[in-house]
Order: C-alpha cells, then structure tokens, then sequence
C-alpha cells in the first residue's frame, strides 16, 4: 500500500517503453544497411520485455499485506533477428554477390511503424499512470485541512 | 476519543488502502503492456468492505457462547483476481490499453471521493467541538 | 443560568471502548453533553455496545474511570499518529494517506478532550458558585 510503489513500477513501464522506442528508431534508420561491423545486412533488433518484481525496502514488503505482488517491467535482453535478410536483385548495387543479388536487412516498414506507435501509446498510457498517482498523493495531503 | 470513530469512518479509512493498492495494480498492468504472457490483474473489495461495513464478516467456527473464541478477524480482504476482459495477443499478453486507462480514472475519482467524504465527516466533528460554544 | 451538566449513568460497558466498535444507532455515550450535530451523529454511532453482558447485572463504573481511559485513548492516539510520521519521513512506509488520517484522528481526539475538560471545569465552577 505505497505510493512510491507505483511510481517506480510507472517508471520502469516508461523506461521500457523507451528503449523499443529507442530499438525501433534504430531499426527504421538502419533500414537500408547493407554493411555492419559484423559482416552482411543489419540484422534487425527487438526487444525482450519481462516483468520483474519492483525492488522494495523491507518496511515495505512487510507493509504489503495484500499481497498484491505487482510487478513492473523491463528489458531483459536486446536480440537481433538471425534469420537471413532479403534478397534483392540489383547487381549495380556495390554489395551484390556473384548473382546480383544484395543481402537486405529483413525489415518491414509498416511494421516498425507500427511498433512505433504503439510504443508511444503505451508511453503516455504510463505517464497517466504517474499524473494520476501524483493527483492521488495531493488528495491525501488534503485530508486534514 | 474511540466514541467518535465509528465503523463508516474505519469503512473509508480502508476503502482508501484499497483504492490505493488498486492504483498499483492498475500500474503494473499498463507497465506490462508489452510483456508476453502477462494476464492483468485487479482487485476486488467492495463487496468485503459492504460486509464490512453492516458487521456481517463471515465467521468461522460457530459460537454458541458469548465466550467462544472467534476465528475470524474482523478486517476486509481485498482480493486480486485476474482480470480477463480482453483476449490475449499472439505475444501471450491480454492487457486493454483502454480499459486499464479507464479504470485508471474511476479509480482516481474514487479514491478523491473517499478522502473528501472522510474531511467533510471530520470537518463536521471538528466544527461541533471547536464552535460548539455556549453551555 | 447554565443548565446542570449532565453525567449520564455509564451502565455495565468496558471504559476501554474499541476504535472499531460496532454502529448501532442508539448506543450510548457517555461524555458531558455538548453542542453541534456531530455529537448526535456520534451518540448514534458506535460504542461497542457491552450493554447485553452487563445490563443484567447493573453496575455503574465511576466517571473517573471512564474518563482515564479516554485520555489513555487520545495518548495512544498521538502515540500512533507519531509512530506514522516517523514511519513516513523514515521511509519505511509509502502510505500517505494512513499517516494523515493518524494526525487527523489525533488531532480531532485531543481537541475534544480539551472541550471536554473546559466544560467539566466551566461546570465545577459554577456550582461553587451557587448559594447555599
């Protein structure tokens, strides 16, 4: 029963929230890469998202006696996506193999896009969160006046 | 003095702690939005807190002499239950944006209400002793 | 003239009344009459109603018991309300609105007190005053 208990679990939401933000722009910018310190396309990233209990302060787990057990999120891992990139066939290109074709990475737009906007939408759903807790601890602060 | 602290009282005092946990609740499921596999969750206590509030919490064993020992202690539970209003994506994940959003709202405009009716009780009390006056 | 202060008989109940004690209207309160609608609302309210157990048996408590507890209650209830702020500023708990419904409730208990004692100290000189 914690105001600061939800508070850090909005901001780990934020926090996640922001990195596929972050893992999404550089999939977007890194859509026509052919060439990678790696060797071959850019592989595309995603992110992994986990639940994670919130750390707490001991007066505080043993101040929850509902149990509620809430967790908030977080990135476990950033993966990329093995998987063979498109082929292409335009032998002009300077990367082209033998048979002209170039190694694209395996992106799709829309889908990023996608992702994108999502990302954000979860973003101000968790600043809500935060703004709606922050009006609640003000409330409390009336009680008495 | 304990006389001027009834069970109305006590009933808005706890309605606040619930509200609040399902504040956090509330939280955690937006946080998880993302997460595969993560079934949202709520809490349920208004049903407990009605109980609560006309004195008819469930009893355990039964007393048939005033000096039987009761079982039961004499506190609404709130409990958390998986809330499956929306089916889950192909990730695992069934958590309403929109939904949990709303309920992110009654839940603020719930919890001013509890404290507002808790001052203007108080309020009311603080007026009689202090402007109470005369004989 | 003041009207007589009133000192309603106590009955059987424990002075040690619960914070959470039952509401059942008509229940009995046993303080020295006072003015405002809130003193009615709180006569109805809840006094954990010994008066079943001991209603047979008719015994009346002493106001000074009575009256000891009281204050015994509001100290407890400061003690609590300090134990909440030093909870919260510590930081062992997060619970806002527990630490100043505490400082409330003490608050509220500890002026009341105060009226309380005023009145009985207003009426014991008033009936010094009274001739003989």
């Amino acid at each position: 029963m914690d105001f600061f208990t939800a508070m850090r679990i909005s901001s780990s939401g934020l926090t996640v929230q922001r990195t596929r933000m972050n893992v999404t722009a550089s999939n977007l910018a890194n859509v026509d890469t052919t060439r990678t310190p790696e060797g071959g396309a850019y592989k595309p990233r995603h992110a992994v998202v986990a639940a994670i209990p919130v750390a707490q302060t001991f007066g505080e787990v043993l101040a929850d006696k509902l149990h509620t057990q809430t967790t908030g999120a977080e990135v476990v891992t950033i993966t990329a996506d093995e998987g063979p990139g498109r082929l292409v066939y335009d032998p002009t290109h300077p990367d082209s193999n033998q048979d002209g074709y170039v190694e694209m990475p395996n992106l799709s737009v829309v889908n990023e896009m996608v992702n994108m906007v999502t990302a954000n939408r979860s973003y101000e759903a968790n600043v809500s969160a935060m703004q709606s807790l922050k009006q609640m601890a003000k409330n409390a602060f009336e009680i008495g006046a | 003095m304990s006389v001027l602290f009834d069970r109305l009282t006590t009933t808005i005092e706890r309605s606040l702690d619930f509200q609040l946990e399902r504040g956090n609740v509330i939280s955690a499921n937006l946080a998880n939005v993302d997460t595969p596999g993560y079934t949202p969750t709520d809490l349920q206590f208004s049903e407990q807190l009605h109980r609560y509030l006309v004195g008819e919490m469930p009893r355990g064993i039964s007393q048939t002499d005033g000096q039987h020992l009761s079982t039961v202690v004499d506190e609404p539970r709130a409990d958390v239950e998986f809330d499956h209003f929306a089916l889950p994506n192909q990730d695992g994940n069934s958590v309403d944006l929109d939904h949990e959003m709303s309920k992110l709202s009654e839940n603020q405009i719930k919890y001013r209400a509890s404290t507002t009716f808790y001052n203007k009780r108080m309020a009311l009390m603080k007026y009689a002793i202090t402007e109470g006056g005369g004989q | 003239m003041a009207a007589p202060v009133q000192f309603p008989s106590l009955g059987p109940q424990s002075p040690m009344t619960p914070m959470f004690g039952e509401s059942r209207p008509g229940g009995r309160l046993s303080v020295v009459s006072l003015d405002g609608a809130a003193l009615d609302e709180a006569r109805g309210a809840g006094i954990a109603n010994a008066d079943e157990s001991g209603a047979a048996r008719g015994v009346h408590k002493p106001f000074t018991d009575f009256l000891k507890a009281q204050v015994e209650n509001v100290n407890s209830l400061q003690k609590e309300a300090d134990t909440a702020v030093a909870a919260m500023v510590t930081g062992q708990s997060g619970n806002l609105h527990e630490t100043m419904i505490a400082l409330d409730k003490a608050d509220v208990s500890f002026r009341m007190m105060t009226k309380v004692r005023t009145k009985i100290i207003d009426a014991y000189h008033e009936v010094m005053r009274m001739n003989i």
